[in-house]
């Protein structure tokens, strides 16, 4: 890697300031003059036929301005996955029949939110009750009640299933004939939400000439816009959503809400701003959290712990609608692929209807749950061979420049070394060791130690996986960058600052970032499935490039030298070996103004993720290229359990990963910390109660996301696979939720290392430890 | 989520406090802290005509009576309860506990009344009910529990982290009202049900706070278990006191109060009775426990089974006992 000044460095992140003073402004801080406040009606049925919905009270109730329900929409349906195989399954405003508890029914808006809270009253709904399920085994019977019809490509008499993915290389039974050992197992996950603090909000204004302006809390608004307009019935150039500062995603703000949606339609039929904020006991209740799954695995391997075959079985409690339910079986099967070799593999998914809310992407998008279970299980095989922890995992782990089934290619694959340093940093082998041999003791705290491995893509060929960028200099020699990724608060805005910076030699602070605006800024997938560094950046890089490249013929030109021999440093250019002969940026700019015919050096620079191939990821089969970037990892575990109370506390999480190279350490470290954070709420604490379709615990209180005082040390180690050069495209490696995935693992190891006792669910509470202790019968 | 609309009016006394709660009867709700009525009336489980602000009424400093009695304003902030070191001296059992109630910004707003006055909790019926859980049950007026759908009354329970402390140490309240005043003792203030938890009619207040001071050698303990440690309610909480003889080995008299068990803190009579003019030894202590196990059902609540409380109650009560003869000494 050649010397740099702004790629690498622990640069401060530009929203800093504005966040840690309180200026920010995030959508729910808007206002417009005028603005009605719109609210939601929300099923109360988990299932139900609506039989008449009566509005006229409220429309009369003064300071209404406008209601809408299904009648008052195109009826246009939408889902997260649009295809042939899985097409729309949803209403944004249900029509006749509503399948949870939550489900939107109708809107108003009014001049405040008592009126719209009372107009919500005067709305008279019938509605019939149906009978409901809820929980995915029962909802796949052939008694159960009907959600939806199963997918007719499912050939197993299996009710209620909204997709189902297949997939497999090699011979199981071969494999499985060859093994020395088997085993099965089941794994289940838990429900959890995101957690994000600014809760889903959206804030609509129609204009008389047809124009709908949108400012929403979302992960990227191409994808926005895309679905506003189509069940809006708007031409797209219509409707133009832009962002503010955004409180937190994790993947709960990716699709199209209903909300949005109606905020736009209430401003249509009103003629006034409508402005929309969930309640944060709406977004427990009734919004999308992540996705239970049911994880059964058998496993044979050899002797010396050579995995030979495994055949696994995904069960997706996916609500009533299929929201990213299919995707989610779709990575699984990714997430089995990698980071282990594994040559025998059959592999099925189902999502499952129930009468629970839909779900969607959440942080590591399933994972954590595949991890959880397939390297819990690997520990348990290791176990029974008589094997170390790490020693398995090297056994198995891929090896640079390893082919996968999908055509897909690992590269420079740093797993093994992050294993390794991982251990000795840790001293593994010998806590493992130690702590099994503590035997019965009467301190009730016991110690134990786990390690788990995963990987994660970065950017993949789901259209539209693709990047621009516009970077503008301006009559001062800064720039401005226009980007249409967003920023939600993991640093985008920092590191395409950076990435820019490097290639034209402009300070960070002198680069002002629009974004993610569809009217002003070129087209971007969005912040979600972590492409955004590698996809985004390499298009800002290339935009940067153009400038970089103009504004070094014309300083040739100018300065009478080559531009070989031109040196770009701090907004200026000079001749290598003579700093004398130089130009400032704002003079090159006004020369290019001069001597280009008023080109005022704009540069624009694309990128994808990988040259489009024949094959795209098909969600039915799971074949076809899927990413050329494989950022892998080990973490290890160390926690310490009360074996009175059944409490767990991690101690210590030490994450060793591959991201290719960090652009920057600071934010890198902060991913891993958050990441960190998360998974131990989801291995201890958080859980989203649910019973019959209702949410028990909707709120901060009885919903225990950890506090402070609840966080483990968190350590880290680079293991550099990549490298960035000045005028070259790079490949790096995802760094934002990957890491949420193996520690789950490594703490469920770690207790078992602790106290021998196996969990086969999340989350690792108390009382499952008792129970595993046998204190409680 | 924001307020229902009501009448607000604040209060310079106590007195008049009492003379506008007998104006305004069941239309009006008393606020000191607001941590517990606020986020109860966002959720449409308080909706009074008229809310009473006592944020105006002078609160008197903790002081020792003639009687040798510890006295405490109910409108006492927790955090000053904490920081008291009269309070620490002389009842360092409620110093503990109040120090574990919420979180600090909580302890800073709410007060020794108001978490006194708190009312009990449950899963379905602490949120509000727009959409979920709209029949109203037995907490709300209606004929149904949620929580134990064979309940033929409610199961809600108190989860109050102070009580518990208060009963351990014998503590009387003062309660007024515009026309009389009466005392008596912390226990006659709970009903021990889960639908209407207090005995204070809608006229009442809490005027002041006795702790009575103890006279030899003593070790309490308070124990709060709950999953994260902070900006959390107790699964369950124990709190013991030991009074010894001046050999400082035999128990001459124990109060063993368990919270977060029931719609009122609940006394391990039992173990008290069986730990008395015993000495503290391992052996005492697990029958102790043993008894209180026998003697203490938990109602199950908050997502945990009874298996679980029951299991949580022994080492928590064991724990408790251990920690308060631990520090036993001359007070």
């Amino acid at each position: 890697m050649s010397e740099l000044d702004y790629v690498g460095k622990r640069i401060l992140r530009k929203d800093g300031p504005d966040k840690i003073t309180g200026r920010a402004k995030y959508t729910m801080d808007m206002r417009l003059p005028g603005m009605l406040v719109g609210r939601i009606l929300r099923s109360p049925c988990p299932h139900a036929r609506i039989l008449n919905i009566d509005t006229s009270r409220a429309e009369k109730l003064p300071g209404v301005k406008a209601v809408i329900t299904a009648n008052d929409t195109l009826g246009i349906k939408h889902a997260f996955v649009e295809t042939p195989r899985y097409p729309p399954d949803q209403y944004a405003l249900a029509a006749n029949r509503v399948r949870y508890v939550g489900e939107e029914v109708a809107a108003v808006a009014a001049i405040d939110p008592y009126v719209a809270e009372e107009a919500l009253h005067l709305i008279q709904v019938d509605y019939e009750e149906m009978p409901a399920v809820f929980d995915p085994i029962e909802a796949m019977r052939q008694d159960a009640p009907e959600i939806h019809p199963t997918h007719p490509k499912v050939k197993e008499p299996f009710k209620n299933i909204g997709g189902k993915t297949y997939s497999g290389w090699g011979d199981v039974e071969t494999g499985f004939a060859q093994s020395d050992y088997m085993r099965e197992d089941r794994f289940e996950s838990h429900l959890r939400t995101h957690g994000y603090l600014e809760t889903q909000v959206a804030l609509a204004s129609f204009e008389p000439a047809g124009k709908l302006n949108i400012w929403t809390s979302s992960q990227g608004p191409f994808i926005k816009r895309e679905k506003l307009a189509r069940t809006l019935g708007l031409p797209l150039s219509a409707v133009r959503v832009q962002m503010a500062y955004v409180g937190g995603a994790f993947g709960g703000k990716v699709d199209l809400y209903a909300h949005e949606f109606c905020a736009a339609l209430l401003s249509m039929k009103a003629g006034l701003p409508v402005k929309i904020a969930a309640t944060r006991e709406e977004v427990f209740a009734a919004y999308r959290h992540g996705q239970p799954l049911i994880v059964e695995i058998k496993t044979g391997v050899k002797k010396d712990g050579t995995l030979l075959a495994q055949q696994i079985r995904v069960i997706n409690n996916c609500g009533a609608y299929r929201g990213t339910g299919v995707v989610v079986i779709f990575l699984a099967w990714g997430f089995v692929m990698l980071p282990y070799r594994l040559p025998n593999l059959k592999y099925e998914g189902y999502a499952v209807y129930t009468n629970n809310p839909p779900r969607t992407a959440q942080r590591g998008h399933g994972a954590p749950q595949l991890r959880f279970a397939l390297d819990s299980q690997l520990d348990m095989i290791a176990e029974e061979l008589g094997m170390d922890p790490v020693e398995i995992r090297l056994k198995n782990a891929r090896q640079p420049g390893e082919q996968l089934p999908n055509g897909d290619n690992v590269h420079n694959c740093g797993l093994v070394e992050c294993i390794e340093r991982a251990a000795e940093h840790t001293g593994f082998r010998e806590k493992h060791l130690q702590n099994r041999s503590v035997g019965t003791t009467l301190d009730p705290l016991r110690r134990g130690i786990g390690i788990a491995v995963s990987s994660y893509h970065s950017g993949s060929l789901i259209y539209p996986n693709s990047s621009s960028a516009v970077v503008k200099m301006n009559d001062d020699g800064t720039l401005t960058l226009m980007t249409g990724a967003m920023d939600i608060g993991q640093g985008a805005e920092t590191i395409l600052s950076q990435i820019v910076a490097e290639e034209v030699q402009v300070p960070v602070d002198k680069i002002e970032v629009i974004a993610a605006d569809t009217e002003t800024t070129p087209v971007d997938i969005g912040s979600w499935i972590s492409g955004n560094t590698y996809v985004t950046g390499n298009a800002a890089r290339e935009a940067a490039s153009v400038v970089r490249k103009k504004l070094l013929d014309l300083a040739a030109e100018e300065l009478e030298a080559s531009p070989e021999d031109l040196v770009l440093d701090n907004m200026r250019v000079y001749v290598a070996g003579s700093p004398g002969r130089a130009l400032k940026y704002r003079d090159l700019f006004t020369a290019s103004i001069r001597k280009r015919r008023g080109d005022p050096i704009i540069g624009e620079g694309h990128w994808r993720t990988m040259q489009d191939v024949p094959f795209h990821p098909s969600l039915a089969t799971t074949k076809g290229r899927w990413s050329e970037n494989y950022a892998f990892d080990a973490q290890v575990a160390e926690v310490e359990v009360n074996t009175e109370t059944g409490m767990v506390r991690l101690v210590r999480a030490v994450t060793a990963h591959d991201c290719g190279f960090p652009i920057n350490p600071l934010l890198v470290e902060g991913q891993i910390d958050g990441q960190i954070s998360m998974a131990l709420g989801h291995a201890f604490l958080e859980e989203v109660i649910m019973k019959d379709g209702r949410t028990l615990n909707p709120s901060w209180l009885d919903y225990h996301m950890p506090c402070i005082h609840n966080m483990a040390v968190s350590e880290s180690i680079d293991v550099i696979t990549e490298t960035y050069d000045v005028g070259r495209s790079y490949r790096t490696k995802e760094v934002g939720e990957g890491l949420v995935s193996a520690i789950l693992a490594a703490i469920a190891n770690a207790i078992f290392n602790a106290i021998g006792v196996r969990l086969y669910s999340t989350p690792f509470t108390p009382e499952k430890i008792l129970r595993g202790l046998g204190r409680i019968k | 989520m924001h307020l229902p609309r009501f009448t607000y009016k604040k209060s310079d006394s106590l007195e008049e406090t009492a003379q506008l709660l007998s104006r305004y009867d069941t239309g009006a709700c008393l606020m000191a802290g607001g941590t517990e009525l606020l986020p109860r009336m966002k959720y449409g489980l308080a909706m009074p005509e008229v809310l009473i602000s006592m944020k105006r009424s002078p609160v008197s400093s903790p002081k020792i009576g003639s009687d040798g009695d510890l006295v405490l304003s109910p409108l006492m902030t927790l955090r000053a309860v904490e920081g008291s070191s009269l309070v620490r001296e002389n009842a360092p059992l409620l110093s503990e506990a109040v120090g574990l109630v919420g979180s600090g910004e909580i302890r800073h707003m709410g007060t020794l009344g108001g978490n006194l006055c708190q009312e009990t909790r449950c899963l379905y019926y602490n949120q509000s009910h727009s959409f979920q859980f709209k029949k109203p049950c037995f907490k709300r007026g209606g004929d149904i529990c949620y929580s134990i759908p064979k309940g033929k009354e409610c199961w809600a329970v108190f989860m109050g982290d102070i009580a518990p402390a208060l009963y351990s140490l014998e503590a009387k309240v003062k309660i007024m009202s515009r026309d009389k005043t009466r005392i008596i003792p912390i226990e006659g203030l709970y009903r021990g049900d889960g639908k209407k938890p207090l005995i204070l009619s809608p006229h009442e207040i809490i005027g002041e706070i006795f702790i009575p001071g103890s006279n030899g050698l003593r070790g309490s303990a308070f124990s709060k278990f709950s999953f994260r440690g902070g900006l959390e309610f107790a699964v369950l909480s124990v709190a013991a006191v030991l009074d010894m003889e001046d050999d400082g080995e035999t128990c001459r008299s124990a109060r063993i109060t368990v919270g977060a068990v029931a719609a009122a803190p609940v006394r391990a009579r039992c173990a008290e009775a069986g730990i008395e003019g015993k000495n503290i030894s391992d052996r005492s202590l697990s029958e102790a426990v043993r008894q209180a196990l026998d003697e203490i059902r938990p109602v199950p609540h908050h997502g945990q089974t009874s298996g679980f409380l029951k299991e949580s109650l022994k080492v928590q009560i064991r724990h408790a006992l251990s920690v308060a003869a631990g520090r036993v000494k001359k007070d």
